[in-house]
């Protein structure tokens, strides 16, 4: 009974359960099932051909077998005019069980055999993949049976795996007509061909954020009141960090410090970055700022270049030339985030640079030494020029053009040499 | 033979050679250290000399061909003087002892083996720390008593030991207070 | 700089606005009511394709794939906004941030070793160790998808490729085509000399010197004298390189 499964049944059900995709073809009943030539039956009651099976089962016991069509290698039919006909079902090898039917069992082995050679267990879509069936494969019965009931359930996977591909298909190509529709009415906004007004526009704009069109032909970034929201809060987390970080923080390290401690309902890097593109608009005590390198941070109000820059000099006074790999560990900030703070030192001319195999060192800036003395008169802040006088001396002196940036959703506001 | 599981690092050729790139270096003896000390405290080793250690499978991976010169060496132990994992031996500094459990850890340890056994309270020697029956399975066992003493000066510190020296170090004695 | 894997959708856009200005004038005054109903009406869809399907989209890495690759196709950006319907419906925008998050936690605490340059296989066994045995399985489209949202961060996060293998930087240098090169040779063996590079690159020695030495400072060469020719190895590249 190697090849049969065990079934209980449940008080007071008279049916056999199908499987999904399984239909009924047959059943008789007063059948008795015998493992291979044994007289003694192991079970006496209904049998049932489905598309996929071949079941019995005795109600009164609650008990039956049954077992998988697709591997039953043949059957044959032993008609009998003074006992039970018997329908043999040969799982190979030498390996059968007999079925004895008081009636009707020739009516039983035609559709038996019927069903065999169409091979209703498998399923339409990927029926020319199962080409190689029971019929050629040499019989190693244990695992055969396994490796046939593990082909079921991957044919089952599979069918559904086309189902997914299908629909997932036709999905897309709904999206498509949607993403066609909303590109013409942005055209359309763009060239100032619709009739409604603001309102209409944010709305717009809130679709476009819903399906994820980030690029569309007007690049409308939004006035979504959601943005306005968003960048309070990332501003009022923020203002508890930036202290302890020294005032700076890269875009990145704020990205997964937001978003561990929200949790869930996590925001994405874009949501991050429209959020803190507001800061300027909302009067938060941050700025969102990028530096050269590309590298994005947002510095609180209260830090400022000045400070920084002061703080490096006192440094290297101290202890020496200074590395960014110094001096982020001597304040306690990212390699990123000391590194850009040297290159900022060193185009405000308060530093020159040394590159040694050993790393890049800045000393301070012994060219311009004047600039020292003058810090607080001149009174340097980021969104403020160098006089042109220094330009020219330090032409020389600084090996690279640095260019400042602050994103504001608008573009660069200066560039000096 | 106690086997010793060396890091992944260790086969790997630049490892070997000091590092010129301040930030690269920097990584490298950090790593360097975790393995001196993992390397010591596996094989019970209280000291490196320069010396005599150069030949040693922990700077010689023979299967690499490669291995840290004494410059190399010495750097190495300077970093963990730096780092308070190490006190040099002589003022040549060809000897180094390697402190892998800070004295207060040492420390620690031989307290609650005193509070397991029952000894808080008594004098005990510290040959019986060192090397009495009762401490065999404990990781100080076989200490040096340089750091054994240094170790229970760390608990004098907090007021949970008295240290009774004798002539005999063997000898001297401590007792254990309760906490 | 070599250019990672990119949004096609931006280039179908720019596609689309050129049609449209060909159009020109037949264009009639759209309205924003069509758009409307045909945006609810796809919101419906997606929500049935959801009820079979969400589940699947967040146990198996490629239908995912399959589903973020058409996306792609048609020009949207399904991880733009956590705001966005299909995250919120289909539930996997949590999936990809968070992704984002441990992949910045990783390149972070392996950069002094690899200079912020790694194999895209070993970050995505380091982060499925962070994230425990329990957890959904990942595909690397899937980081690659997450390190393509967390690049607009500008902490110079980048897909790479160098040969056969795609790489992960996450520190802004830049490497340009000489860089990459180099790396490239090297990816086999993870090491390369200066006669290996200048024969099979045909370079001399001053541009080869120049580009070793850039390698050395970010951390992501490692140099090695015992042999008879220095040799430059690239931790970045080597499996497992660093493991206890």
């Amino acid at each position: 009974m190697q090849f049969f499964t065990q079934l209980s049944i449940e008080k007071g059900k008279t049916s056999f359960e199908l499987e999904k995709e399984e239909y009924q073809i047959l059943t008789q009943k007063d059948v008795s099932i015998h493992n291979g030539k044994e007289k003694k039956p192991k079970l006496k009651g209904v049998i049932y051909l489905t598309s996929k099976r071949l079941a019995i089962i005795d109600y009164s016991k609650r008990k039956g077998f049954s077992t998988f069509l697709s591997i039953v290698k043949k059957t044959n039919l032993e008609k009998s005019t003074f006992s039970h006909s018997k329908v043999i079902i040969n799982f190979g090898e030498d390996k059968f069980v007999t079925f004895s039917f008081k009636s009707n069992a020739t009516k039983f082995a035609e559709k038996l055999v019927e069903t065999l050679s169409n091979k209703t267990w498998v399923p339409k879509i990927v029926k020319e993949e199962k080409e190689v069936t029971s019929k050629d494969v040499t019989p190693k019965f244990g695992i055969e049976f396994l490796l046939q009931r593990e082909n079921q359930e991957r044919d089952s996977e599979k069918k559904l795996l086309t189902q997914a591909f299908t629909d997932l298909d036709a999905l897309m190509k709904n999206a498509q007509k949607m993403v066609n529709i909303a590109e013409k009415f942005a055209y359309a906004l763009h060239k100032g061909e619709t009739d409604g007004g603001k309102q209409e526009t944010d709305e717009f704009n809130s679709i476009l954020i819903e399906i994820g069109m980030v690029d569309p032909v007007t690049k409308e970034t939004s006035g979504d009141i959601y943005y306005d929201e968003l960048s309070r809060q990332v501003a009022s987390f923020l203002e508890k960090v930036l202290p302890k970080t020294g005032g700076m923080i890269s875009l990145a390290d704020a990205y997964c410090l937001f978003n561990r401690a929200r949790g869930t309902e996590l925001i994405s890097p874009d949501d991050l970055l429209k959020a803190c593109q507001l800061f300027q608009k909302l009067g938060a005590s941050m700025d969102l700022r990028k530096f050269d390198s590309g590298v994005i941070v947002i510095q609180s109000k209260s830090n400022n270049d000045e400070a920084n820059c002061k703080t490096i000099i006192h440094l290297i006074q101290k202890n020496g030339p200074i590395s960014p790999f110094e001096l982020a560990k001597k304040l306690k900030i990212s390699i990123n985030l000391a590194k850009e703070q040297l290159l900022n030192a060193e185009s405000n001319l308060f530093l020159c640079r040394d590159e040694t195999i050993e790393g890049l060192y800045f000393y301070e800036n012994f060219f311009l030494n004047e600039n020292v003395d003058n810090l607080d008169q001149k009174n340097l802040s980021i969104n403020e020029n160098i006089p042109k006088e220094k330009k020219e001396t330090s032409k020389k002196e600084t090996s690279k053009k640095e260019t400042f940036v602050t994103i504001n959703g608008e573009d660069d506001e200066w560039q000096f040499v | 033979m106690n086997n010793f599981n060396f890091p992944s690092y260790y086969n790997l050729p630049p490892f070997f050679t000091i590092q010129p790139v301040q930030a690269t270096r920097e990584k490298q003896l950090k790593l360097w250290i975790d393995l001196v000390l993992a390397f010591t405290k596996h094989f019970k080793k209280y000291t490196i000399d320069i010396q005599e250690d150069s030949k040693s499978s922990l700077f010689n991976n023979e299967k690499i061909n490669r291995n840290l010169n004494d410059e190399g060496i010495r750097l190495l132990l300077e970093e963990l003087v730096k780092h308070g994992h190490g006190e040099w031996l002589d003022k040549s500094k060809a000897s180094c002892r390697i402190i892998w459990r800070t004295f207060d850890e040492w420390g620690k340890m031989i307290y609650k083996w005193a509070d397991k056994n029952g000894l808080v309270g008594q004098v005990c020697t510290v040959y019986e720390i060192r090397e009495g029956d009762l401490a065999q399975e404990e990781e100080f066992y076989g200490l040096d008593y340089d750091t054994t003493i240094k170790a229970l000066e760390a608990l004098e510190k907090q007021n949970l030991a008295k240290i009774f020296k004798s002539e005999n170090s063997d000898e001297t004695g401590v007792k254990f207070f309760t906490q | 700089m070599r250019r990672g894997v990119g949004l096609h959708g931006l280039s179908k856009n720019q596609f689309q606005k050129n049609k449209f200005e060909q159009k020109g004038t037949q264009l009639q005054k759209e309205k924003m009511k069509d758009v409307k109903i045909e945006f609810e009406s796809f919101k419906n869809n997606l929500e049935s394709f959801a009820k079979t399907y969400r589940k699947k989209i967040n146990k198996d890495p490629e239908f995912r794939k399959a589903f973020q690759t058409m996306c792609q196709k048609i020009g949207v950006d399904p991880l733009a906004s956590h705001k966005g319907f299909w995250a919120k419906t289909l539930g996997f925008g949590d999936f990809y941030y968070e992704l984002g998050v441990q992949i910045i936690h990783v390149c972070g605490s392996t950069r002094s070793q690899n200079g912020g340059l790694m194999d895209i296989n070993e970050l995505k066994n380091k982060v499925l160790k962070m994230r425990g045995s329990k957890s959904q399985k990942i595909g690397i489209d899937d980081i690659e998808r997450a390190i393509q949202k967390i690049k607009t961060l500008g902490s110079g996060f980048e897909i790479c490729k160098a040969g056969e293998k795609i790489l992960v930087k996450s520190v802004p240098i830049e490497l340009n085509q000489d860089h990459t090169k180099v790396i490239t040779i090297s990816s086999d063996k993870g090491f390369t000399t200066k006669s290996i590079i200048m024969s099979q690159l045909k370079w001399d020695e001053t541009r080869t010197s120049l580009i070793l030495n850039q390698l050395l400072k970010e951390s992501i060469a490692w140099i090695d004298n015992q042999d008879k020719e220095t040799s430059y190895w690239f931790p970045g590249l080597i499996k497992d390189c660093f493991e206890k």
